[in-house]
């Protein structure tokens, strides 16, 4: 009986280490691009190194070149952040479209925000309704990884 | 304008369910205290519910069959020009019909465990409580929040045709998807309300009654989890299966606890073991089934003020802290007087793994709960928003698995109570030697399609190894029965174990070893990867425009030649009008050793096309392994016990 209680709560204590260890590792800061304008440009906040952040493609800003692709991702209060990415793009991206992406900003270089990742909202919504751009600010965070997430 | 009679009954069906639901709930509580025939007044209330819940589906399925667009919900899931079947399975395409479908299938579970009627007086009663709680507050959602009968909020406004199912869900396996995870969630009800009933009148049989539930939700669940799956795969085109979505792990949190829950009730059904250990398992299951619907559905994972703009959301998060109060409550009040018996002397006992099992099951738990909802309490707790990704599960999870899995094949050879004899020593040797040469094989297998022989991954590795562990012992323990009856919930669950390690083998290949590149082809140029013994050339392209199909398309013919065959595949870009975003349709070479697909990534111009190609060994044993355990599940289902 002792002995069963010892091991028993020897693995709990590894798992909840594992767990808490792991978290505090993975979560990357999110934030939306108005808070991108207010609070990481101007100095007030000073962002992990690698961060995400969400919002919808504005309509018009997708300029797609041989290297890569350059947009615009806004958020209801017009929060504007330009973003770079090298990477193939998933199917449902497109103008309007929720987003949200992770990578690195170099600051020497106007603060255009280099993303080696792009996640689109998951499709486990069936109707139209449920891609409203305004409702797409409150359902992103959840996406189909563009495929270089590793 | 009216809305059509069988529209109109459905409506009306909606508040009988809503009415009749409520009832039974407060006829079920008198029955406790009062009279006890209250609680077979409480179980005619609820049938009548559940006619009401008829009522509604046949209404809703009348509307989309007939295309009446004035109701909105068949405008917004539904169209003209959909095939039938998606016109029925347009049923639970969006929340209110969902919702419907929860409340039709705890009415028709509900109905059929009372129908076998071994529950009486307060018995019963006690039993209905939970499954008339939730079937009053999923119709109280549809009446005031989200109904899928209700017309336009505009007057008199028909639309000319509905928008329609999105072309991705068009699919086979993502009709029967979501259902077959309602199917279980629904299921747990009936064991959760059967430990309820134990906590409030002592029901002695409440884990043998539970008992096929359990399985049946298991299956259900199971089956669920991998078709959503095996959806990802084949219909988003990039080659993964599994994404760490906070919706895929609303459907994994559950599985988890009710798996620990179905082991651990082994303990009890063989010596009266950790009874309040069951009971506090099966009112979590139950629990997560609710709050991962409400996570998926308010979305507080990205921010918690987003959820703030959802009533839904509120409703939902009073019901959940009313359930877990009021569950948990009983639990604790009744903690000194619930029997319980929980001797261990014997280390390495069966009912020691058992515990294990548990143990790790819930670690498990624990880091996919953690992980999903980690944005919530961060959010809460500093105000800063953080995102948990794909590489924490990938760092938590495997190393709380492979225990499992080891212990997994070890378990069934123990002994109840004793010392393991003869039989586990016997068939560790045995075990052993063949552990090594599946080991051997699959290595083997693995550096003939151009992997190194000497695995780097650890997971892999033990894998492969308790691949050919379990399957020997298991052979033999079949071969031994010879005369005797296969068709047992024993023989059934060793089919299961088998079915996970061959998933579980094929889960650790593609991750491990998976090969992803871009290449740039036009016609008649040829592209090799030696090292894969892989060549790949692009024969034509052609736009398609047909008229019938309600998409148009940009499809290319390309050979794969690999493993000393060739075969030609269609990779196709399908364009399904403003309305949708395109789809990415795969071309796939596959035989069991590995898939090879390629998909349209970028039409650069003209003649020239990028594609990503992807080749992920093993990756067929996903699938096959899932069939394993569900054949081994139907078994025990049905099998003697």
């Amino acid at each position: 009986m002792k002995r069963t209680i010892y091991s028993l709560s020897l693995a709990f204590i590894a798992i909840v280490w594992l767990v808490f260890s792991g978290l505090k590792e993975a979560s990357l800061f999110f934030y939306f691009p108005i808070e991108v304008n207010t609070e990481i440009k101007t100095g007030e906040i000073e962002p992990q190194a690698r961060i995400r952040i969400g919002g919808f493609v504005s309509p018009g800003s997708i300029e797609t070149s041989e290297e890569g692709v350059l947009f615009t991702l806004t958020d209801d209060e017009n929060g504007l952040v330009e973003v770079w990415y090298t990477g193939i793009l998933p199917d449902m991206f497109a103008e309007g479209q929720g987003a949200v992406v992770e990578g690195v900003f170099d600051n020497d270089i106007d603060w255009i925000f280099f993303a080696d990742a792009i996640f689109v909202k998951h499709g486990e919504e069936y109707s139209k309704e449920h891609l409203d751009k305004s409702e797409m600010k409150e359902k992103f965070g959840s996406g189909i990884p563009s495929g270089t997430i590793e | 304008m009216n809305p059509s009679l069988p529209v109109f009954l459905g409506r009306f069906g909606l508040w009988i369910l809503f009415s009749f639901s409520f009832l039974s709930l407060l006829f079920s509580i008198c029955s406790l205290k009062l009279n006890i025939q209250w609680g077979t007044i409480a179980k005619r209330a609820f049938s009548i519910s559940f006619l009401g819940s008829i009522l509604a589906v046949f209404g809703l399925e009348y509307a989309l069959f007939n295309h009446d667009f004035s109701v909105r919900y068949v405008a917004t899931v539904s169209s003209k020009s959909q095939p039938p079947a998606y016109l029925f399975s347009a049923w639970w395409g969006s929340l209110e019909g969902s919702l419907l479908l929860w409340a039709f299938l705890i009415g028709l579970f509900c109905f059929m465990a009372c129908l076998k009627g071994k529950l009486k007086g307060p018995s019963l009663g006690a039993f209905l409580i939970l499954p008339s709680a939730t079937s009053a507050f999923f119709a109280g959602l549809m009446l005031y929040f989200a109904n899928p009968l209700a017309s336009f909020p505009q007057n008199n406004f028909i639309p000319l045709d509905g928008i329609g199912m999105n072309p991705l869900l068009q699919n086979p396996g993502m009709a029967i998807h979501p259902p077959l995870l309602y199917l279980g969630f629904t299921c747990i009800t009936i064991p959760a309300s059967y430990a309820i009933c134990h906590l409030l009148t002592r029901e002695k049989n409440w884990i043998k009654l539970s008992e096929r539930w359990t399985s049946l939700a298991w299956l259900f669940l199971t089956a669920g989890i991998i078709v959503g799956s095996w959806w990802a795969y084949y219909e988003l085109g990039w080659g993964g299966w599994w994404f760490w979505d906070p919706v895929e792990n609303a459907s994994l949190m559950p599985w988890l606890l009710l798996t620990a829950f179905a082991h651990s009730i082994l303990a009890f059904k063989a010596r009266k073991l950790f009874n309040k250990w069951n009971l506090f398992l099966i009112l979590s299951s139950y629990g997560m089934t609710l709050v991962g619907t409400f996570i998926t559905r308010s979305g507080i994972i990205t921010s918690v003020h987003a959820f703030s703009e959802s009533n839904l959301g509120y409703w939902f998060l009073g019901y959940i802290t009313i359930y877990l109060i009021t569950t948990f409550g009983l639990l604790g009040w009744n903690w000194d007087k619930i029997e319980n018996k929980s001797d261990l002397e014997e280390f390495s006992s069966k009912e020691n793994a058992i515990l294990f099992n548990n143990l790790l099951f819930l670690g498990m738990f624990v880091a996919v709960f953690f992980g999903t909802t980690w944005p919530i309490f961060s959010e809460i707790a500093t105000g800063e928003k953080v995102s948990v990704g794909a590489p924490y599960f990938e760092k938590t999870v495997p190393p709380i698995l492979m225990p499992a899995l080891i212990l997994m094949s070890i378990a069934p050879w123990l002994s109840w109570k004793r010392k393991a004899g003869e039989k586990l020593s016997l068939y560790l040797r045995l075990g052993f030697f063949g552990g090594v040469a599946s080991l051997l094989f699959f290595s083997y297998v693995r550096s003939s399609i151009g992997l190194t022989f000497f695995d780097t991954s650890w997971e892999h590795l033990l894998t492969t190894f308790l691949f050919g562990f379990t399957l020997v012992p298991i052979c033999y323990e079949f071969r031994n029965s010879k005369g005797k009856s296969f068709f047992t919930s024993y023989h059934g669950g060793l089919i299961v174990h088998m079915g996970v390690l061959v998933l579980a083998l094929g889960a650790t290949a593609s991750v491990h070893h998976k090969f992803q590149t871009d290449i740039t082809l036009t016609n008649k140029k040829t592209e090799s990867l030696p090292q894969y013994g892989l060549k790949i050339e692009q024969i034509s392209q052609d736009f398609n425009n047909q008229t019938g199909l309600n998409y148009s398309s940009f499809s290319t013919r390309v050979v794969i030649l690999s493993d000393n065959s060739q075969e030609i595949v269609n990779p196709e870009k399908r364009d399904y009008g403003s309305n949708w975003s395109p789809t990415t349709e795969m071309g796939l070479k596959s035989n069991w050793k590995r898939d090879i697909t390629v998909s349209i990534s970028e039409i650069i111009d003209d003649s020239r096309v990028v594609y990503r190609l992807t080749v992920q060994p093993f990756l067929k044993l996903l699938w096959v392994g899932g069939i394993i355990s569900v054949i081994g599940f139907l078994i025990v289902l049905k099998g003697k016990r």
